[in-house]
């Protein structure tokens, strides 16, 4: 894939994010910083992988390039617009081609819906910009099933008839529903065992090959990470701390965070 | 021979349930000695925990119900002990860390306490445990300090008036190691340990456990889906399917040469630094139902190597070398393509 970076999807610049003290017991906790000066861009067509240690701020980075968190500084650009500065009416627009899934495919799929319902759901939110009518949605979500292993007759299931993985492709089916171009996957596989994880990862490279979609991409699992992305960075208490195509980082770590990432994430061969 | 730590035959065990009635343990077979460490993988749903469960009789029959099972520590048969005996045993010489957190820490108490009333109840069923004091919480609070200081605690002292929520992850897995360890247990079974922590926290607490085992020299089973934490940690390895163990053995032999289809195919989905991208192998098909499981081997249904032989009967564990074993009629021989 090109190494360029002259057309990024998504810029991130020196965006912070303060969290105001949560009031307890004990009087005011002090503000948290949980973003502190991040930049980064990610590149068309490409997987940018983000790794870092539990409150590191990934998933506040997220919920911030979904708009769900307002950055307290800096600006997040996509394709060149900054998102703050968006009517009402653009930013649902952009909100159909940007698009997430979650971590856990039991908890994410709302139980009492059929797949049906679930995967058209988008579909009806973003009417104003797809112009689907019912019949068409239904199509589309059969499609849509077909594109990642599962079929029409699922149509009508519901989430608890499916094991983690099918939950996990239907959660990516959904996602793709209003025709994105940038999906965030916010730990989209840890929930799962190895051999549907393996189902799922090459799915993911299976779809991006033929979508040319962008993957914004976050996990704990390092290995998950050098086999997907492209690019990786590491982040450390809201810090960027390297950043770089994923061979550099993995084989010449600049830093001691890389370092001692790599050094502690458990290999599959007897020391 | 010596009598091994732990001997596990023929368990056999059924989970009663809405939809009828599960086999879901079908004849696991595990042996465990002081010294080792044994990692017990395999996909969710294998029965790892109800394993784990088994040895300690904590499955209240019904729902569960025992078809068989000969369940020996230093052989004595752990089956035959009553209720009462059974609750000794499990203070003093088999500790638990369970998969369940909210059933490990009780939220609303203090790290100390906790840790004091572990080892007082200990102490009731052996009081040299207690280093000598005034009294026998003096001795119980001694001992729960010294654990605390052995699992690398720091200020113990302080931290013993903390509750758990003001600990962090890996701080509470080592408050539960110590508390598995305090009564100076012969087997330790720790079950999904360090599956919600840090790379670098799940590093330091394996550490730990192997220099308790070299210190305490205990037995151990690791229960884990990951396999590069038994690869990193283990002497052992037992690889679960639907209720069976397939292979087990020292680990450096099933994971350089592993026999099973399935033990083959569970590290073919692991990326590795060098799977190129769409070369990960995914499994094909998925877990059987165990209310009708297939006769024979579970895994012949999504198995290249199955033949007519393999859907007759349960293979039997066979010797691949020495100590490794597998339950397979077409163990494959090949060295792993990954090593
Ligand atoms: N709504 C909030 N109010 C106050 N602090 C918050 C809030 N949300 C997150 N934080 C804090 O911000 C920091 C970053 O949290 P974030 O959830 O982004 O971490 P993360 O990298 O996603 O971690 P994990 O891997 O555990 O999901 C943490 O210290 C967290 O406690
Ligand atoms: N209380 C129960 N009642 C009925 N069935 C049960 C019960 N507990 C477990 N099972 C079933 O027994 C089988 C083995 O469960 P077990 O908890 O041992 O799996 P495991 O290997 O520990 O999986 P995981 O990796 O998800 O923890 C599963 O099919 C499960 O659905
Ligand atoms: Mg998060
Ligand atoms: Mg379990």
């Amino acid at each position: 894939m090109s190494e360029s970076t002259s057309d990024p999807i998504l810029r991130i610049e020196n965006v912070t994010k303060t969290y105001a003290g949560r009031s307890g017991l004990f009087g005011r906790a002090a503000p948290v910083q949980a973003l502190k000066g991040v930049s980064l861009d990610v590149t068309r067509g490409q997987s940018f992988g983000l790794v870092g240690e539990s409150g590191s701020g990934k998933t506040t980075l997220t919920r911030s390039i979904l708009r769900l968190e307002e950055p307290t500084s800096g600006r997040i650009l996509f394709e060149g617009q900054d998102m703050a500065k968006l009517s009402a009416k653009a930013l649902r627009a952009l909100r159909a081609r940007v698009q997430i899934v979650f971590q856990d495919p039991y908890a994410s799929l709302n139980p009492r819906m059929s797949v049906g319902q679930i995967v058209t759901e988008p579909m009806a939110i973003h009417h104003d910009l797809l112009r689907l009518s019912a019949a068409q949605q239904r199509e589309r979500a059969a499609e849509l099933l077909t594109l990642v292993g599962l079929g029409p007759q699922h149509l009508g299931r519901h989430p608890h008839e499916f094991s983690g993985g099918q939950r996990q492709r239907i959660g990516i089916a959904r996602a793709l529903a209003s025709g994105p171009d940038l999906l965030l996957l916010d730990e989209p596989t840890s929930a799962l065992d190895v051999s549907v994880q393996a189902q799922v990862l090459n799915l993911l490279i299976e779809l991006q090959d033929r979508l040319g979609l962008t993957y914004f991409f976050i996990s704990h699992d390092l290995a998950v990470v050098r086999y997907l992305c492209d690019r990786v960075a590491l982040i450390h208490h809201g810090s960027l701390v390297e950043e770089g195509p994923t061979d550099r980082i993995f084989d010449a770590p600049q830093t001691d965070y890389a370092r001692m990432l790599i050094g502690a994430a458990p290999e599959l061969r007897v020391p | 021979m010596t009598v091994p730590l732990l001997d596990i035959r023929n368990l056999h065990l059924a989970m009663r349930s809405f939809e009828g009635e599960a086999h879901v343990l079908n004849g696991v077979e595990l042996c465990v000695n002081r010294g080792e460490i044994w990692g017990l993988v395999g996909e969710s749903g294998c029965g790892k925990s109800l394993t784990g469960l088994s040895i300690s009789r904590l499955l209240p029959e019904p729902p569960a119900r025992y078809i068989s099972a000969e369940i020996t520590l230093e052989g004595r048969d752990l089956r035959a002990l009553s209720p009462r005996e059974m609750q000794a045993l499990r203070g003093k010489r088999i500790g638990m860390i369970f998969q369940d957190p909210t059933t490990n820490l009780n939220p609303t108490a203090r790290i100390g306490t906790q840790l004091v009333d572990v080892a007082l109840a200990a102490a009731r069923h052996d009081p040299t445990i207690l280093p000598p004091a005034r009294s026998r919480r003096a001795g119980a609070r001694a001992l729960a300090l010294d654990m605390m200081r052995q699992v690398g605690i720091p200020d113990p002292e302080a931290r013993m008036m903390s509750y758990p929520h003001e600990f962090s992850g890996g701080m509470r897995q080592r408050v539960l190691i110590a508390m598995a360890l305090i009564g100076r247990p012969d087997l330790l079974i720790a079950d999904e340990p360090t599956t919600a922590l840090d790379v670098s926290v799940q590093a330091q607490i394996l550490t730990l456990l192997k220099a308790m085992v070299a210190e305490h020299d205990l037995g151990v089973i690791l229960i884990t889906h990951n396999l590069g934490v038994v690869a990193q940690t283990c002497s052992h390895v037992a690889v679960m399917y639907a209720g069976n163990v397939v292979e087990r053995g020292p680990v450096r032999q099933v994971i350089e040469r592993p026999a099973h289809p399935y033990t083959r195919a569970l590290m073919a989905a692991i990326p590795t630094r060098d799977t190129p991208r769409g070369g990960l192998q995914g499994l094909e098909g998925t877990v059987p139902d165990l209310i009708q499981p297939p006769p024979g081997c579970r895994f012949a249904p999504r198995c290249t190597r199955a033949t007519e032989a393999c859907r007759a009967a349960v293979p039997p564990l066979t010797s691949q070398g020495p100590g490794h074993e597998v339950a397979c009629l077409h163990p494959v021989t090949e060295d792993a393509p990954h090593v």
